[in-house]
């Protein structure tokens, strides 16, 4: 659902900022519009789940995919994910936090998916 | 004449006719005579002995006068005798008088005297008394004592001579008596006719004027005539009278018989008509009236075969009085005749009040038939009259529904019986079959409709009455026509602006006796124009209805969306008969974070137009509100839109946003009938805190929103005005009707639905359009069963409700997020993979072992769970306590199991 994303691109590290619920019904829609704004100029993706309240198999599939495309672009990716979240649960039980960098702020994860993307480089 | 017949003639009109005094004129008269008779008995005995006669001889002398006057006073004897003992007792008198004086010619005056004074009798009886006994007397006496009568010579020789010469004094006195008494009998009978005539004519001046009188209050020319023959009937003395009118047809001699008095109609009757005989038919011509004492005498009757007279069997006729009526103009309308069984009944008088009566009559009959032409004049002016009022009630009808069928049935009502006995409408199907859409007949104004062969209808165009006697089919209609056989009809075609549309048939039965004619033709043609237009506006309308029907339910949610946790069912009904589709409409949304828009609204105006429109703003609002807007919020938007989509265009709307979890409803009105809640304890409040202007009316209008928290099992109800808006009753009345009708609901949406638009709607003829809207807050119960479509829309909303399910039953937060997180990988494979049309598969929670939610649906179980890889059934396993896999013949369930927290620590 449109509403549920926010893209900031104006920098070298595109910013999703997502929220609501991720879902085999929401993810096609939200993966779109974030693979839309990473160019190959973009230097780094950071996906903002804070606001986000559940997210599935599919959702956490898409993070993989984010993940995979990124790194094949050389290009760094994070995820932005308060510390209390329950989330956090299901991206260690799924190992997306052995791929991505989960950082508490969304600070932490710009400097972590621009620090990555140099990384790559 | 012989010369003793002229004498008789001359002695019977010079002779007092002999009519005696009136008895108390002659009493007076005889009282004073007698008096004079008792003075002679005292008078003449006194004079006998003045004379030197004895007393006793002048005792025996005088005898005779007391006598005469015991006699003459006796009630015993009769007028007559007692006259002749009066005028006995007076000549007596005279006579001893003359003995007394010895025959002194002088005392001869005294008979005179007395025979003046008897004569007052006016009676032949005092003359001849007189002169008899002058005679007697005279003679008798004059033989045996001639001295005591005469007193010169001669009569003492001649006593017989002198007794005659006297005698014929005497009687010569009364010849001059008679004649004066003749003059004055002859004075007395002039005044008397006079006075009889007098009499006689203010009679008959008084019948006349009778008559008149009530000739003049009437104008009905048979009442007339009964009146006429009545009243001259009765002043006649008549036993029957009659009035024939002269309607003297093309065999020259026919008397219709208009009147009868004194008889039943039936007597004459058998007779046939009156024919033209020398006797009757004379008056006919106008002939002076004819009086006849015994007509049967008359040497006119019984000149004609075959009766010679008067039929065997006619009423018994002797006298006869026949007076012909004229019109004003001369012609003769016919004659008043008038018969008695005895003869000579009918007097000269008898005739003038006839005649008096004939000539009131005329001006009479005149009045009538005048007045018979002006009311025929103004009954066909009232038929024109009729028929222009049929016409106006037809368009009235023809105007006031758009449902052809129901108001060509009721136009053939209208002209039946009015105008017609029958009326039949049919329209071409257009598939070579005509559509009998309406028919009327009397006397039992049948109606029937029916489908018949074109070919029989065309055919039939050429012989409208053919057609009616025979082409309707259906049996209860050949009934009527066999018992009202048609005698004539008219057809016209009912023409469109595309052609014929159909034919109009109007025919006349037998038994009304009308006869619809060419004049007729005019009327029906215009009643078939009328006909013709407002079936073209029926049709045209028909066509734009139904596409605006179309439209309109293209636009309306196909059914609501299945949503779990929400029950919501909705009614449209389109608007009754002739009332134009509206813009009514609801939607149901599912809103991001599982949040539900519930929205219903009513575009003003009707039509096409309307029902466009109204799928603009549903698409609109639609839109707003998956957004994420606010109620109020998306109101605004709406009213910007409106305002910038056209002029004049507005709507009222009700959006609220229901969050399942929390139970919070906000709510958002422009301008329409608030909604209803209705609690599961039975209550039932109107949510009208606030209400706004209608979108499109005001720009930049803002709109407050106002919350109410709903329990579970709540019901919202909304809808549009239709269903509480009667033009009849307040609408109050008709939000207190829906208010109850919703407390006391059934528990079923669907039935609730129904139910309150079966009970608004009910008895009311039209009705706008009118949508109704019940959503109700599933109430979770610790068993949850929910059968969900496969679609991933379904998670969101599911997961709401698991959620609320779970919060019910003690869940964190985390162990909620964690089991919605298994549960939702159940639930998405059961989407992925799901079989079934439609594909669906069924939700169970309960609390056996913590919690256990199971997932049921058609088709095999993938042992990978999810798409990543088993990332999926880690994700499950890592949520849940266990797992189970239960196989059927064709459908798998699923089974997780966790303990919560909550449940260790109770």
């Amino acid at each position: 659902m449109s509403r549920d994303i926010e893209i900031e691109s104006g920098g070298p590290v595109v910013i999703a900022v997502l929220s609501g619920e991720l879902d085999l019904a929401s993810t096609p829609a939200v993966s779109a519009k974030v693979l839309d704004a990473v160019t190959v100029d973009t230097a780094g993706l950071v996906v903002d789940l804070s606001g986000v309240r559940y997210i599935d198999s599919s959702g956490v599939h898409m993070l993989f995919d984010f993940a995979r495309r990124l790194e094949a672009g050389r290009q760094g990716m994070a995820i932005a994910l308060g510390a209390t979240s329950p989330i956090r649960g299901l991206l260690e039980i799924t190992h997306i936090s052995q791929a991505v960098a989960v950082c508490s702020t969304r600070e932490d994860a710009m400097s972590s998916a621009a620090e990555g993307a140099q990384r790559s480089y | 004449m012989s010369v003793a017949q002229q004498s008789q003639s001359w002695l019977r009109r010079a002779l007092p006719q002999g009519q005696r005094l009136p008895y108390d004129a002659w009493q007076s008269r005889h009282r004073a005579i007698v008096a004079l008779l008792c003075a002679h008995a005292v008078a003449v005995p006194v004079i006998a002995v003045s004379r030197g006669l004895s007393a006793s001889h002048a005792a025996l002398e005088s005898l005779i006068l007391p006598v005469m006057t015991i006699a003459a006073l006796a009630p015993s004897l009769n007028r007559r005798a007692r006259t002749a003992a009066a005028s006995l007792g007076l000549l007596s008198a005279s006579g001893i008088l003359v003995h007394l004086f010895d025959g002194l010619i002088e005392m001869h005056f005294h008979f005179f005297v007395m025979v003046g004074v008897v004569a007052l009798y006016q009676d032949w009886v005092p003359f001849l008394t007189a002169i008899a006994y002058v005679l007697l007397h005279h003679g008798i006496v004059g033989v045996l004592d001639a001295d005591s009568v005469y007193n010169h010579p001669d009569g003492q020789d001649h006593p017989w001579k002198w007794a005659a010469i006297h005698a014929g004094f005497i009687g010569a006195m009364s010849v001059g008596c008679l004649v004066t008494w003749r003059f004055n009998e002859n004075t007395l009978a002039d005044r008397d006719l006079a006075e009889t005539r007098l009499r006689e004519e203010s009679q008959i001046t008084d019948t006349l004027h009778r008559i008149g009188q009530a000739l003049a209050e009437d104008l009905e020319t048979q009442r007339v005539v009964q009146t006429v023959t009545d009243a001259a009937t009765d002043a006649v003395a008549a036993e029957f009278g009659a009035f024939f009118y002269n309607a003297v047809s093309e065999a020259g001699d026919s008397y219709a018989l208009y009147a009868l008095s004194g008889a039943p109609m039936d007597a004459f009757e058998q007779f046939g008509l009156p024919r033209n005989t020398p006797v009757f038919g004379p008056t006919f011509e106008g002939e002076a009236p004819l009086r006849l004492d015994d007509v049967t005498k008359d040497p006119r009757f019984g000149q004609m075969a075959p009766h010679f007279g008067m039929p065997a069997g006619h009423l018994p006729v002797c006298s006869y009085l026949a007076v012909p009526v004229f019109a004003r103009n001369g012609d003769v309308l016919g004659g008043l005749f008038f018969g008695h069984h005895r003869a000579a009944q009918f007097t000269a008088a008898h005739e003038r009040i006839v005649v008096g009566v004939a000539a009131q009559a005329s001006i009479a009959f005149d009045n009538a038939r005048l007045y018979e032409a002006e009311r025929h004049a103004r009954t066909s002016a009232e038929s024109a009259g009729a028929r222009l009022a049929v016409l106006a009630e037809a368009s009235k009808i023809l105007n006031s529904s758009l449902e052809v069928e129901s108001v060509l049935r009721d136009l053939t009502r209208v002209v039946v019986p009015a105008i017609a006995d029958y009326c039949v409408l049919d329209l071409d199907a257009g598939d070579g079959s005509i559509d009998r859409i309406a028919a009327a007949a009397t006397p039992e104004r049948r109606e029937w409709s029916t489908r018949i062969a074109a070919d029989g209808a065309q055919s039939a165009r050429s012989d409208p009455l053919a057609f009616v006697r025979t082409a309707i089919p259906e049996a209860n209609f050949h009934a009527t026509v066999e018992l009202d056989p048609p005698t004539s009809a008219i057809a016209v075609p009912v023409i469109g602006r595309e052609g014929t549309l159909g034919t109009l048939w109007l025919a006349a039965g037998a038994r009304s006796r009308r006869r619809l004619t060419d004049a007729d033709a005019p009327f029906a043609e215009e009643l078939g124009r009328r006909v013709a237009v407002a079936v073209g506006n029926a049709q045209s309308f028909a066509r734009q209805r139904s596409l605006a029907e179309t439209l309109q339910h293209s636009l309306l949610p196909d059914r609501l969306p299945h949503i779990p946790g929400i029950e919501a069912a909705a009614r449209y009904v389109a608007g009754g008969p002739g009332v134009e589709v509206g813009g009514d409409w609801y939607d149901v949304i599912q809103l991001p974070g599982g949040r539900i828009g519930l929205a219903i609204g009513d575009v003003v105006g009707k039509g096409e137009k309307a029902a466009a429109l109204m799928g603009h703003l549903r698409s609109a609002l639609r839109a707003y509100g998956t957004d994420g807007r606010s109620p109020a919020e998306v109101m605004e938007r709406l009213n910007e839109l409106l305002l910038n989509t056209g002029p004049d265009q507005m709507a009222t709307t009700v959006y609220a946003v229901l969050d399942p979890e929390s139970g919070l409803l906000t709510i958002a009105n422009a301008g329409h009938p608030p909604p209803l809640l209705a609690s599961p304890d039975g209550t039932a409040t109107y949510l009208d805190d606030t209400r706004g202007m209608p979108i499109g009316a005001l720009p930049g209008a803002h709109y407050v929103e106002s919350t109410v928290t709903i329990s579970p099992g709540s019901v919202l109800v909304m809808y549009t005005d239709g269903l509480v808006e009667d033009r009849t009753k307040s609408i109050d009345v008709g939000l207190e009707r829906l208010r109850s009708a919703v407390a006391a609901g059934a528990t079923d949406l669907d039935e609730l639905c129904a139910a309150v638009l079966a009970q608004a709607l009910s008895g009311r003829e039209t009705h706008d359009d009118t949508a109704v809207l019940a959503v109700r807050l599933q109430l979770l119960t610790p068993e949850l069963d929910l059968r969900i479509p496969a679609n991933p829309n379904m998670l969101g909303p599911l997961r709401t409700t698991m959620r609320r399910w779970l919060a019910d039953r003690g869940a964190s937060d985390g162990e909620s997020f964690e089991l919605l997180v298994a549960a939702g990988e159940l639930f998405t494979n059961a989407i992925r993979h799901g079989k079934g049309s439609p594909a669906e598969f069924d939700v169970h929670a309960d609390v056996r072992d913590g919690v256990m939610i199971s997932v049921r649906n058609l088709g095999g179980w993938r042992e990978r769970l999810g798409e990543v890889g088993g990332r999926g059934l880690g994700m499950v396993g890592e949520y849940t306590d266990r797992v189970e896999i239960v196989r059927g013949e064709s459908e798998t369930e699923v089974r997780m199991y966790r303990r919560l927290a909550a449940d260790a620590a109770s």
